[in-house]
């Protein structure tokens, strides 16, 4: 679709386009003022004017919405298409030298079709599988051609209308045969959103991050101790676009940078440890300099030079305190899925167990997720969004209050318990964004160690553990913590020391395993009032990896069990580091 | 552009999927060849993919070896006798244009390292197949890993270098004597094998250096030409994807080992393809593919000769779209020299792998057969990976040395209808105790014996007019309407182990009938053919004179590697057509969209 148009007229809401319009969504209230509205049409016929890549979605969208039909099936009643840029460099180097340098580029489209009504359409029953849920990435062209766009969106819409009318039929033949009882709908009104931001683009000179990546990995040949390591950045720049057949325009691009340093080593007895570090960044430019990530680099090889001689763990029941680190990797394992609303794949309705108005948590403890906040502390929050993956704006939930669960992140489709969408679809499901756990108890960490203490000496232990650190789910493979999996088959951490209840003296372990930790446990967790920070954690969603932002204090919980160090070990190499045979007293 | 399930069943049927290689020994697919005389109108413009001066990494790789095979000989119950360290610096470059606009473009540089090393002796080692197990594990290949560690340096810097392959070496040392503990109990409660070879082969120090390879081409201009190219489509709205691609790699191979050998060489290879879907009727989709490969960027073809195929093969999937499909069948055929080709790649060629024959899981067809007629007298197998060119045609299985260091040989399979040997990499087998040169391998897989440039030969020949006669009274003659003329394949796949039927199949593109009683000939889509190997062999009447080379990939248990077969039209006395899989969807329900720059 061509608009002529004046281009003068839409100097003003150009200028205003980085905010978000609200226009009045279908049958939804309205939620903006005519000024608005009308600064919302301006801006989209300009958008798709300027924008091809929007012109050619939006013409495909209304073309399939207006005559995508089969004969004694129904038009579809909503469609959307998401068109994602992205373009992506990746370094990694080890023990001085380069072993990855890449940048990529790739556009991805999502072209969705419903068929039915929003009572029961064709993803109800599970219909369509995840896919239908979903929609479908397909790659599209890369450059900006109208014609080959609307040439791959044109078959992909083809795919994915017959799709959705086949789930249709076998969702309302399945609905002939059970009674459902509140039944939740299939989906969900949302406003209207116009909201044009700029794109992102890869700007970092990747030949010098490389030079930076190379030069950081070198610093391992210093230690002796070290077997491997490894530096790895990625800088990323994502462009999303996205239009619906309710008149939703969405785009807006997003940038970030991350680099991880992982290191191991190994005991004379065979037991290999390892720890990770990551930094991240809004852009590549606001990584720490150069400077301080070789100081986080020695520290990490310190950390585990110390670790590796560590005293070796030993099974151990009782309280344990995760320090504001270590506490961000698990409570990350744990909340997301008391706080998420979940889909009812393959059913209508299953018994959603959600304890809403319920107490989940001690009664001190209440968490909050905004995924619009930028920053705490002057620390930038880099796992938030304004809009979400279904054009919904995104919106600060209190999620818990003083222990009791008053809300869940939501998405369009609906279950028992949500109606609506707050604005939490990212990938495909609902996520939070950044978790904010806070504590109104007062108690600073230094009251909370001496509580560990007590708590120990109550239940006649020796010794208490502190959890410093749990390697970052980053490291290897990026392989997640998770409470869930992890109750029976236990996971190695990173930082645990051990903490006389006499003398309050502590003592580094290596080899812990954490072996089970209930929910319930969470009733009686305390947190630290003085000592929240932020820590970025792994979160792959249905559709897409990414992070979550957890902004967490030190938290003590009353009785958790970890396992004796793994039985089995590989044994130390035949043959020392080439690098350092023959060097008496070199490396550390 | 296809989304990915639907790329990845295409990919399937054209025989890209690794996974399908599992399954079945072999699977290829083709690439076309275009005859090295023509040149290129293409200004190059200085892109080099990899220019390095790079002992380094000889040296670290030579180091490294001495100090394992000097420290780690005796420190272990089983001794170290052979280590080989394989490094190969690939480089590639993918260009992808689809109705006009360029739908990828990406580069990629790794390195692969593979470390081969044998514990316990010749006779005997830890590569000594486990018998009543699946195969054993994957062999050591440190590529492009994630970021815990495991990628080998792009750099040649010899400390990260040697550091690399010393954890590589330490981890390959401490399987090997696991194995080779494992290997010889079983060998201890299993009945004796029928075929009681050693487990490697005596081989010669080699030692050869080829300057470091520089692929350059004009990135720029290539795009403009793949957009025009690939624009070429919108003419055709039957088509719903299409793409026209040029991929260049160039691999650097580095190899030291234990006996001295010391290779460096490279591997150039320039491909322009493109590929066409289209919906018939019925559902089912029908595609096509073309291309050519050469090792030079001279002989790539012109702008004019690319439109040219771009077009024909536009208006041939339009025609297979068109053309009814064909029906399960048996009866006479004549498979056309590509399609020749992979027939004999298929059928004879997996199957005198030499590693194949001691195998027990393996069907081993021809184990037992050597001196024994096996095809009709006037038919004469070789293969030969000395060769770069037959009749000016770039042959893309050529290479001087393989996988495991050993120069490249010419090997007569089969002589005047009688087998005489097989592919030999470094296991050997009964009464052929060395490598002639065949033990190949994808960068970073363990080398087996694999095809290079298979050349079928015949002293029956007749001219093309005649044999077309000849598939038509031998179609009356077994009281059929009508014999088959397959002239276009996509590729195939065989299987040659015990646990699963033993046949082959070939995937045609084009089938034609042509009628006993005049009527003109017709095209027809949608079949395989199948067989099995020793009555397929037996049943070739006569061969045309015109010879024609199928290049491609052919994927097995050593990884994907470039591969060629060369023979002369062959008429077959009965050939056996099944139903392909159709996929069951409508074409799309609306018209393709309305261009806007037309």
């Amino acid at each position: 679709m061509k608009t002529n148009f004046n281009r003068r007229k839409f100097i003003r809401p150009l200028a205003i386009a980085l905010s978000i319009y609200l226009t009045t969504g279908c049958g939804s209230a309205v939620l903006a003022a005519s000024e608005s509205s009308q600064v919302g049409q301006n801006l989209e016929a300009e958008t798709y004017q300027s924008d091809v890549v929007m012109r050619a979605m939006k013409d495909e969208l209304d073309r399939s919405m207006k005559s995508l039909k089969l004969p004694n099936y129904p038009l579809p009643y909503f469609g959307s298409c998401t068109v994602t840029d992205e373009e992506f460099a990746q370094i990694s180097a080890s023990f001085g030298a380069l072993s990855i340098k890449d940048v990529s580029r790739n556009r991805q489209s999502d072209f969705t079709l419903r068929v039915g009504d929003k009572q029961l359409d064709n993803t109800t029953a599970g219909g369509g599988g995840l896919r239908a849920l979903l929609g479908m990435q397909s790659r599209l062209v890369q450059e900006d051609n109208y014609d080959a766009i609307r040439r791959d969106l044109w078959t992909q819409a083809d795919r994915s209308y017959k799709q959705a009318v086949e789930s249709l039929t076998s969702a309302r033949a399945q609905m002939n045969y059970v009674d459902v009882e509140d039944k939740p709908d299939a989906f969900s009104d949302a406003p209207t959103i116009v909201s044009v931001k700029k794109e992102a683009h890869l700007t970092a000179d990747v030949d010098e991050w490389a030079m930076r990546v190379k030069a950081l990995s070198a610093i391992f040949k210093e230690y002796k101790t070290i077997k491997d390591s490894s530096v790895y950045m990625n800088i990323r720049a994502r462009t999303t676009r996205l239009v619906n057949s309710e008149g939703s325009i969405v785009k807006y691009g997003e940038t970030g940078a991350l680099i991880f340093f992982g290191a191991s080593s190994q005991n004379k007895d065979g037991m290999t440890v390892s720890d990770g570090e990551f930094l991240a960044g809004e852009t590549e430019s606001t990584l720490p300099s150069q400077a301080e990530m070789e100081k986080v680099v020695r520290k990490l090889c310190d950390r585990v030079s110390g670790l590796v001689v560590a005293q070796r763990a030993q099974e151990y029941s009782g309280p344990v305190l995760f320090e504001k680190e270590a506490a961000a990797e698990l409570l990350s394992s744990m909340l997301p899925s008391l706080v998420c609303a979940r889909h009812e794949m393959g059913g209508v309705g299953a018994d959603d167990t959600h304890k809403l108005n319920k107490p989940i948590l001690a009664g001190s403890i209440s968490v909050v997720d905004d995924p619009i906040q930028k920053e705490f502390k002057a620390k930038f929050l880099k796992s938030g969004w304004d809009i979400d993956y279904e054009g919904v704006a995104a919106r600060r939930l209190t999620l818990i209050d003083k222990g009791i669960l008053k809300t869940l992140c939501s998405t369009r489709t609906p279950n028992r318990v949500m109606k609506v969408s707050n604005g939490h679809n990212r990938g495909g499901a609902a996520s939070p964004g950044h978790l904010f756990v806070s504590s109104d108890a007062g108690t600073s960490f230094a009251a909370l160690r001496q509580k560990l203490i007590e708590a120990g000496k109550k239940e006649g232990l020796e010794h208490v553990l502190i959890v410093r650190r749990i390697r970052p789910s980053f490291a290897s493979g990026g392989q997640m913590l998770d409470v869930e999996r992890f109750n029976g088959n236990s996971i190695s951490l990173n930082q645990v020391v051990k903490v006389d209840v006499k003398t309050g003296s502590e003592q580094l372990l290596r080899g812990a395993r954490l072996k089970n930790i209930s929910k319930k446990n969470l009733l009686t967790m305390q947190a630290a009032s003085d000592d929240a920070d932020v820590y970025v954690v792994n979160f792959p969603t249905d559709n897409s990896s990414t992070t979550i932002g957890m902004v967490t204090p030190s938290v003590l919980l009353a009785d958790v069990d970890f396992a004796k160090p793994l039985h089995t070990t590989e044994k130390a190499p035949y043959l020392e580091n080439p690098y350092f045979e023959g060097q008496n007293g070199n490396g550390k | 552009m296809q989304s990915p399930p639907g790329a990845l069943y295409k990919r399937l049927i054209a025989g890209l999927s690794l996974s399908l290689s599992l399954v079945c020994n072999c699977v290829l697919y083709a690439t076309a060849a275009e005859p090295a005389s023509i040149k290129s109108a293409v200004e190059e413009a200085a892109t080099p993919i990899k220019s390095t001066d790079d002992k380094v990494v000889l040296e670290a790789m030579e180091e490294e070896l001495s100090r394992s095979m000097a420290k780690l000989k005796n420190v272990a119950s089983a001794p170290l006798y052979f280590i080989s360290y394989s490094v190969y610096d690939v480089a590639s470059q993918d260009l992808v244009a689809s109705y006009g606009a360029m739908a990828q473009d990406e580069e990629s540089h790794n390195r692969n390292l593979y470390v081969e090393l044998r514990v316990g002796d010749k006779n005997m080692d830890n590569s000594h197949r486990l018998r009543g197990s699946l195969p054993t594990k994957s062999p050591l290949a440190f590529g492009r890993g994630g970021f815990g560690g495991g990628a080998f340096p792009l750099e040649d810097d010899k400390d990260a270098i040697r550091n690399r392959l010393w954890n590589a070496t330490d981890a390959a040392f401490k399987r090997a004597q696991t194995d080779y503990m494992q290997i010889k109990t079983n060998r201890d409660i299993r009945i004796a094998e029928e075929d009681a070879s050693g487990d490697f082969s005596e081989a010669e120090k080699q030692v050869y250096i080829e300057p470091v390879g520089d692929l350059a081409i004009d990135k720029k201009a290539w795009i403009e030409r793949l957009r025009k190219a690939s624009a070429i489509y919108k003419e055709f709205p039957e088509i719903d994807d299409s793409s026209v691609n040029f991929e260049v790699e160039q691999v650097r191979r580095y190899l030291v080992n234990s006996e001295g050998s010391r290779i460096e060489d490279n591997r150039k290879s320039l491909r322009i393809t493109t590929r066409a879907n289209a919906v018939a009727k019925d559902g089912m989709v029908v595609r096509l593919y073309d291309g050519v490969e050469v090792p030079k960027v001279e002989d790539l073809p012109s702008q004019e000769k690319i439109e040219a195929m771009v077009r024909k093969l536009a208006k041939e999937v339009v025609d297979l779209r068109n053309a009814p499909p064909a029906q399960p069948f048996v009866g006479p055929a004549i498979l056309k020299s590509k399609a020749a080709g992979v027939f004999f790649h298929e059928v004879l060629g997996h199957r005198v792998e030499g590693h194949r024959q001691k195998d027990e899981t393996e069907g081993r067809t021809f184990a037992q057969k050597v001196g024994e007629q096996i095809m009709p007298p006037f038919m004469s197998v070789s293969d030969d990976p000395t060769r770069d060119t037959f009749d000016k045609h770039p042959l893309v299985g050529y290479y001087k040395y393989d996988n495991e260091g050993v120069p490249a040989q010419r090997v007569q399979l089969v002589e005047k209808g009688v087998l005489r040997g097989f592919l030999m990499g470094r296991s050997p087998i009964r009464n052929f105790d060395k490598s002639n040169g065949h033990g190949r391998g994808a960068p970073g897989s363990a080398p087996v014996a694999r095809q290079g440039n298979l050349i079928v030969d015949s002293d029956n020949r007749v001219a093309n007019t005649k044999l077309r006669a000849m598939l038509i009274q031998e179609a009356k003659a077994q009281h059929k309407p009508y014999g088959l003329i397959i002239d276009e394949i996509s590729g195939g796949f065989t299987i040659t182990q015990t646990f699963m039927p033993q046949s082959y199949s070939l995937l045609p593109l084009r089938v034609t009938r042509v009628y006993v009683d005049g009527r003109p000939d017709q095209l027809s889509r949608g079949v395989n053919i199948v067989g099995t190997p020793l009555g397929s062999l037996e049943r070739i009447i006569c061969a045309g004179k015109d010879d024609d080379t199928f290049n491609g990939r052919c994927g097995a248990e050593s990884g994907w590697v470039p591969v060629s077969a060369t023979s002369p039209s062959l008429l077959v006395r009965t050939i056996e057509l099944e139903k392909e899989y159709k996929q069951q969807d409508q074409p799309p329900i609306l018209p393709p969209p309305p261009a806007e720059n037309k």
